[in-house]
């Protein structure tokens, strides 16, 4: 079938000190999601303070110069305007949508912590905010069945002092380490005008918005062009393969594979490849192994959106008597169909089709457009970029899927980390 | 020109918003049939929407509307599960068969073209599903070995054990929906062909549908492939029992290895339906509900002892919980518990500032159109105004109901939702480690983690 168009208008422009500005006006619902990304993540740290682009992310919610402690959220909640922010590998977002009639009070709070945050940045908060970042830490990763999973195999994925070879979150003991010192100097070099995305999507008059925009970050001034991140390169080796005891019941194999970066028709080819083999319950891998031989409980595969290296990671969890060895030789079987033949055209359809509804759905929503379009103008120059999936769904070939799996899903371009039950890891030799 | 930063910026005027406009109908067989049209995207999202759910469920076969509703798609006719799954995700659709404790739901959401062959598929997974023998079986050991993976969460472990200390075991929400292992394995395929002849019937089903349709479109399938499922027997809904309060008790559910400790309060708190139901939810958000509430603004950023605390009212048929939750430093558990009493005994003592109330109410209305957003929020408002039998105004009226509530009538609920004398509180975590923490809140017990 033919794709739905969909006619939202993009503006971009420059302001002088650098800053991007994107404007997708869409008057249906009154509101506004402001969505600013600066383009700093964990990959900017190094080893010894890895966690500090998160911790930093909460600092932003503490208050500057013109805005309280508190404030932040406060300002924005009693007009029921809807807040987060989130740090990634290569990006940290924050953002808002609030009533339209509130575009301002957005404006004026995300302006004032861009250009004013050092004033009221005291040891008390950063020490507060710590407390707080450990207690996620355990909440999130420590204290969570699996939870350590993830970074095992991104620890193995990539070779040591690779940026993306250390966890988002940070280890214990660097959370620990981070001075007030450190945090500010983050401030200083990254959250400048010139090194971020603001994105607003919604209900607003473009030249009104644009005055505004002007009037609250034209006067910040631009800071230094940071140096880009070197990462060391990917050599060839082997396989690696590790087995992580844990408190659970079920087993669960982790599998990541190293492709090309977001952004390349490689890395859209294997959110294609990765939606056909995985996503659905017709889908070949859940057919087989949750239905036909039903050895596993969930099956799920994606690519990851990084900027210097992309990623397929793929989860597979058993039944509590799964050998986890049968089921990754199970995943094995199908990786290795799609290296050897092209996709039948009817798992192909079903995952251009499945894909374009996704598509489609997330779209409805204003934070989530605001979101796309500041990634597309961060990670590919161009906001209007966030389109090219559909392209690449309509005009990616079977035979371009076998290249690409060939290349990259093979065995000795993976990290595997296996998660077992405490109870039974003794008992297996 | 320089901005004036001292100050927040004066607000513009106020767009107007309502809740979107929908359009009924109902069939000569009693079904209902809704339409939310918003033609932006080539998008549709269908819902049958069928009222009595896990609360109807006894408590020999806990986890059989649960089981039930996952089975209807899972063959109907001829078709086997695998022919289900194929017709939907080749359109690129997604197809929902499930149950919670107030409904069962299926549902489709696709591009427009596809919604009437999906509308038709619905009708027959929901009207003649052939519920196989094997894949009961399938279903049946996912979901134990489901249970057993959730028994290794300590949030799903604390959120077990407070609804059973406040309900009671044999309460219909004394435990999850899922059932336990002991009566999942109780369910046989007569329990669940007896489950669809009792439960599904049209008088008690909403037939929803928002995008790219209109209710004639709408009307028109469903008299096609709808007319003929005829009503037998028109039941009423048996009202979920009332639970006696019992006296306050701490139990620690012992994991000596844990990271951290995770915390439940529970009480019962108000059906859906309630008179007070909008004052008890400003209640709720003010207390625990959003991050600036009390508790958050307390633990986590004036403490620093959680990466989060928050209230949660359930509303359901029946009086659902009310319960607070947070995951701790094992270390401040006893801070943590002795925090969120003294907020409640404070609120229940004194009423809430007028500016409080003021905000939480912007907060309700002002997050309201984000809500509506998705054709997805649309359509869970309006079976929403079905499950629990409210007025069909209800959100188109929602701005000046919440403009009336006052501090006093918060603080009226206050009293009655926030008495901590009967609460049940649980903490996961090292219960050595624990008890002397929480010995002085009240008589402690300490169970195995392992069930």
């Amino acid at each position: 079938m033919s794709h739905p168009t969909f006619d939202f208008p993009i503006e971009r422009h420059r302001l002088a000190n650098g800053l991007d500005v994107v404007l997708q006006p869409d008057s249906r619902l009154p509101l506004v999601a402001v969505n600013l990304w600066y383009h700093v993540g964990s990959k900017n740290e190094r080893p010894g303070k890895t966690g500090l682009a998160h911790l930093f992310e909460h600092m932003l919610f503490q208050g500057s110069a013109h805005v309280g402690t508190n404030d932040h959220f406060t300002h924005l909640q009693r007009v029921g305007g809807v807040a987060n922010g989130s740090t990634w590998y290569d990006r940290t977002n924050y953002y808002e949508t609030v009533p339209a009639h509130e575009l301002e009070l957005a404006l004026w709070l995300e302006s004032d912590r861009m250009g004013f945050l050092l004033e009221t940045l005291t040891a008390e908060k950063l020490e507060n905010q710590r407390e707080v970042v450990m207690n996620e830490r355990r909440q999130r990763i420590d204290n969570q069945p699996y939870g350590l999973a993830f970074e095992h195999l991104f620890e193995r994925l990539f070779p040591p002092l690779h940026p993306y070879s250390w966890p988002v979150i940070g280890t214990m003991d660097d959370i620990a380490a981070i001075e007030l010192e450190d945090v500010s100097d983050f401030f200083s070099t990254y959250y400048r005008p010139n090194n971020a995305v603001l994105t607003l999507a919604g209900h607003f008059e473009p030249a009104a918005a644009r005055a505004l925009v002007q009037r609250y970050f034209g006067e910040l001034a631009a800071g230094q062009k940071a140096g880009a991140i070197v990462a060391p390169p990917l050599e060839e080796r082997g396989e690696i393969r590790t087995v992580l005891p844990d408190e659970v019941e079920l087993p669960r194999v982790y599998a990541a594979y190293r492709i090309p970066p977001f952004g390349t028709r490689e890395w859209l080819i294997a959110d294609v490849l990765t939606t056909a083999l995985s996503s659905g319950k017709s889908s070949p891998l859940h057919r087989d192994l949750v239905y036909e031989r039903q050895i596993a409980q969930n099956v799920s595969a994606g690519a990851l959106p990084t900027e210097i290296d992309g990623s397929v990671l793929l989860t597979a969890t058993g039944r509590p008597d799964t050998d986890p060895e049968a089921l990754l030789a199970a995943v094995d079987e199908h990786l290795e169909a799609a290296r050897e033949r092209p996709l039948p055209p009817e798992a192909f359809e079903r995952s251009r089709n499945r894909l374009l509804t996704a598509y489609t759905d997330q779209l409805q929503s204003v934070e989530t457009r605001a979101d796309l379009l500041s990634q597309s103008a961060t990670f590919l120059g161009d906001p209007a970029r966030y389109t090219d999936r559909l392209e690449a769904y309509a005009s990616i070939e079977a035979a371009e899927v076998v290249s690409f799996a060939t290349a990259a899903l093979a065995p000795e371009n993976r990290a595997v980390v296996t998660v077992v039950p405490k109870s039974a890891a003794g008992s297996t030799p | 020109m320089t901005v004036d930063r001292s100050r927040r910026p004066a607000a513009a005027p106020v767009e107007p918003f309502s809740f979107p406009a929908f359009e009924s109908h109902t069939m000569s067989n009693g079904l209902e049939v809704q339409a939310a049209t918003d033609r932006r995207f080539p998008l549709v999202q269908l819902g049958f929407v069928i009222r009595g759910g896990a609360d109807l469920d006894s408590s020999e076969r806990r986890g059989l509307s649960a089981l039930g509703a996952g089975l209807l798609d899972e063959g109907t006719g001829d078709a086997t599960a695998q022919d289900i799954a194929e017709f939907v995700e080749r359109r690129g659709a997604e197809l929902v068969s499930a149950g919670d404790w107030d409904g069962i739901y299926v549902g489709a959401s696709s591009l427009a073209p596809h919604a009437e062959a999906l509308l038709d598929l619905l009708s027959r997974i929901l009207r003649s599903p052939s519920f196989p023998g094997a894949e009961l079986e399938r279903l049946r050991s996912m979901r134990l070995a489901d249970l057993a993976n959730r028994a290794t969460q300590p949030a799903f472990v604390a959120a077990r054990h407070a609804v059973e200390m406040t309900y009671g075991a044999d309460h219909p929400y004394g435990d999850t929906f899922l059932g336990t292992s002991e009566t999942v394995n109780a369910i046989t395929l007569d329990d669940v062909h007896s489950w669809h002849a009792d439960r599904l019937h049209p008088d008690r089903t909403l037939l929803v549908a928002a995008g790219d349709v209109d209710l004639a479109q709408l009307a028109s399938w469903a008299e096609a492939h709808l007319a003929d499922w005829r009503e037998e027997a028109k039941i009423e809904l048996p009202p979920v029992p009332s639970a006696p309060t019992r006296s306050r008790v701490i139990r620690i559910v012992d994991r000596p290895d844990a990271a951290q400790t995770e915390l439940r309060l529970a009480r019962q708190g108000s059906p859906r339906a309630a008179a007070d139901y909008l004052e008890a939810r400003v209640l709720s958000l003010l207390f625990g509900g959003k991050f600036t509430s009390r508790l958050n603004l307390n633990l986590r950023e004036r403490l620093g002892i959680t990466y989060g605390v928050n209230s949660r009212l359930s509303g359901r048929r029946g009086a659902g919980p009310f319960t607070v939750g947070c995951a701790v430093d094992t270390g401040a558990a006893g801070t943590a518990v002795g925090e969120i009493l003294s907020e409640m005994d404070a609120l229940a003592e004194a009423a809430p500032t007028e500016e409080e109330v003021e905000d939480t109410k912007n907060y309700l209305l002002g997050t309201f159109p984000y809500e509506l957003q998705t054709l997805d929020g649309v359509v869970e408002h309006l079976e929403e105004l079905v499950l629990y039998d409210l007025p069909r105004d209800t959100f188109h009226r929602l701005p000046e109901q919440v403009a009336r509530i006052t501090p006093e009538a918060v603080h009226a609920v206050a009293r009655r939702l926030l008495e901590t004398r009967d609460i049940a509180i649980v903490a996961v975590g090292p219960a050595a480690e624990l008890e002397p923490f929480l010995a002085p809140h009240g008589p402690t017990e300490t169970v195995s983690s392992r069930p």
